[in-house]
């Protein structure tokens, strides 16, 4: 047990540089990054720490990985808010690393730098699979839903379009489960989420008629909790069955959505067929029992990889002074519970790792300023886009987010000009249907 | 003076938060506090405790956050002897799962088994509410106050 004396927040800060507190970058505002400042913030409460996103909006997955159906998970933001609040934390949003500034750039001005990065892209299937088949990733669908102005379903030609009524998810963890319940949830279902209601009809016009979700494994060795297949299956009008045994006992009338589990299925090709998928699987330890699966679309939830983009950026840096938290240093994205002792865990170590070291002169933030572009969005802009996503909320949802960089910079402004802002040019967009 | 210890289970940083808001509410009262993790705890100093604000979340099917379980086990194991130590109970939960708030519920029946008595209520936050945990903890924390020892 520690002693009043052991836990007051003032022991004395490593005698680096005269006194002059250290000054740590973090790069990513999302929960890791946030948690890890946090970490360092309870560690050495002088220390100085800013934490970049290219985003425009701190957070990270707690914005637009967790479910929008979820607040109550998202409430940690809370916490990072308490943790921007106070003197010597400050959020640096919409500069992107190694474009806007460089990595090097940070190390000049840093005693140390915090990779927080995350991992952006759905993990692919590594199967035969057609390229035009309609294949779509879990992670980029509730980025879409969550109003993510990046997302790639938002960007593709045309812009988001039905899922159909029928579809195959593959993998059984939490991701899987949100997305089901995602797609099969009526419009009631989502009072005081703040799902985005226009990119959830053009999904799911209406919630999805049949929903199969496969699993390579044996159903104890499912990745996602219990919780979250039995909310799932409680779902009024949803109809769960695990491996056709019904969850819940039979439903009383023709459900609205079905969904059906059926683990030890090893998906072996995915084929387009008449407009369709068929997804060919084959049993787990017999290799000649083999199924096929018609439907409109195939979600791939398979866990997360970085996207190219972030290995070309951070991949290979390697320095002393460079550490990393979360799916960087993973190689997976856990849930927050995880990664926040991951990230106190990292924490402890740069916090050792500066200790040890000879003083340097860094002036932090300050000495970077005047290369940061102008559009930098402080704490103090996001509260302004916060509020105003607050503000013009539907009467039965939590928030209306922006879901443009553009109206995002210009709520971050105190523009009340919304209505005048372009959306996205077809030119900023490639073929691959990532914003350039 | 008292010492208040306020001593918290958490898994995803919320818990800590409000320990810390309930901390501040009683040191701006004067009151000499304590915030600690309750893997930081020992069972046996908890008899020594005039006053232990117990804070803690739930996970998984109504289980107490990962630092909390070995408290707990250490509690029904050793079973200190707790009369004379007077205990307040803060919960986190979200009432999408049906356990909502199953944890703080764990821990005070077992504080209770070992003799301690709670003063106040057992606050016990939603998380899919619109109230905001540290709003509901300074809240809470007040009316406690007005129950302290003079």
């Amino acid at each position: 047990m520690r002693t009043p004396a052991e836990t007051a927040p003032n022991r004395p800060a490593a005698a680096v540089d005269n006194g002059l507190p250290l000054q740590v970058a973090v790069i990513g505002a999302g929960p890791s990054g946030c948690y890890a400042a946090q970490a360092l913030r309870k560690g050495q409460p002088d220390i100085e720490i800013a934490v970049f996103d290219a985003l425009p909006t701190p957070f990270g997955l707690v914005r637009y990985g967790i479910a929008p159906d979820h607040q109550g998970a998202k409430a940690v933001s809370r916490q990072f808010e308490r943790l921007f609040g106070q003197p010597g934390v400050e959020f640096v949003g919409n500069v992107s690393v190694g474009t806007d500034v460089s990595l090097e750039a940070l190390l000049e001005n840093f005693h140390a730098v915090v990779l927080a990065t995350g991992l952006g892209t759905d993990r692919r299937l590594g199967i035969d699979q057609d390229p035009d088949a309609r294949v779509i990733g879990a992670g980029d669908l509730i980025r879409l839903l969550n109003s993510d102005p990046d997302a790639r379903l938002r960007h593709r030609h045309g812009g988001p379009e039905s899922l159909g009524s029928e579809v195959v998810i593959l993998g059984t963890g939490n991701v899987s489960a949100d997305v089901a319940r995602l797609l099969s949830k009526s419009d009631l279902d989502f009072i005081a989420s703040d799902v985005d209601d226009d990119a959830l009809r053009a999904v799911a016009p209406n919630p999805v008629r049949t929903i199969h979700i496969l699993g390579r494994c044996e159903p104890h060795a499912a990745k996602w909790d219990a919780s979250m297949v039995k909310e799932l299956a409680e779902i009024v009008g949803v109809h769960l069955s695990v491996d056709g045994v019904p969850l819940l006992g039979e439903p009383a009338a023709s459900p609205r959505t079905t969904v059906s589990v059926r683990f030890q299925h090893v998906p072996i090709s995915v084929r387009r067929l008449d407009g369709r998928v068929r997804v060919t699987t084959r049993r787990a330890g017999d290799s000649a029992l083999v199924d096929h699966l018609d439907a409109d679309t195939v979600i791939t939830a398979l866990g997360f990889d970085p996207s190219p983009a972030q290995s070309a950026q951070f991949g290979g840096v390697e320095a002393s002074n460079v550490f990393r938290v979360g799916g960087p240093a993973t190689g997976r994205l856990g849930n927050l519970a995880e990664n926040r002792k991951l990230a106190a865990d990292a924490a402890k170590g740069v916090l050792e790792f500066l200790r040890g070291q000879e003083p340097l002169h860094r002036t932090g933030l300050v000495g970077l300023r005047d290369r940061l572009p102008a559009s930098v969005v402080s704490f103090e802009a996001w509260q302004r886009i916060d509020g105003a996503e607050v503000r013009r909320a539907r009467p039965d949802r939590c928030r209306t987010k922006f879901t443009t960089r553009d109206e995002l910079l210009a709520a971050a402004a105190g523009s009340g000009a919304l209505v005048s802002i372009p959306t996205a040019t077809p030119e900023a967009i490639d073929t691959t249907g990532e914003v350039k | 003076m008292t010492v208040v210890h306020v001593l918290y289970g958490t898994e995803s940083g919320n818990a800590e938060m409000v320990a810390d808001d309930i901390a501040a509410a009683f040191g701006d009262q004067g009151y000499e506090t304590v915030t600690a993790e309750l893997t930081d705890v020992d069972v046996s100093d908890l008899a020594a405790m005039e006053i232990a604000v117990f804070v803690s979340s739930t996970y998984g099917e109504g289980g107490l956050p990962e630092t909390a379980a070995p408290f707990h086990d250490a509690l029904l194991t050793e079973r200190p002897d707790l009369s004379g130590v007077r205990f307040a109970a803060f919960g986190l939960g979200d009432s999408i799962y049906e356990t909502f708030n199953n944890a703080i519920e764990t821990i005070r029946a077992a504080l209770l088994e070992l003799g301690a008595e709670q003063i106040g209520t057992t606050a016990k936050h939603d998380a899919a509410s619109t109230t905001p945990a540290t709003e509901l903890a300074d809240a809470w924390a007040r009316e406690l106050l007005t129950l302290m020892p003079a």
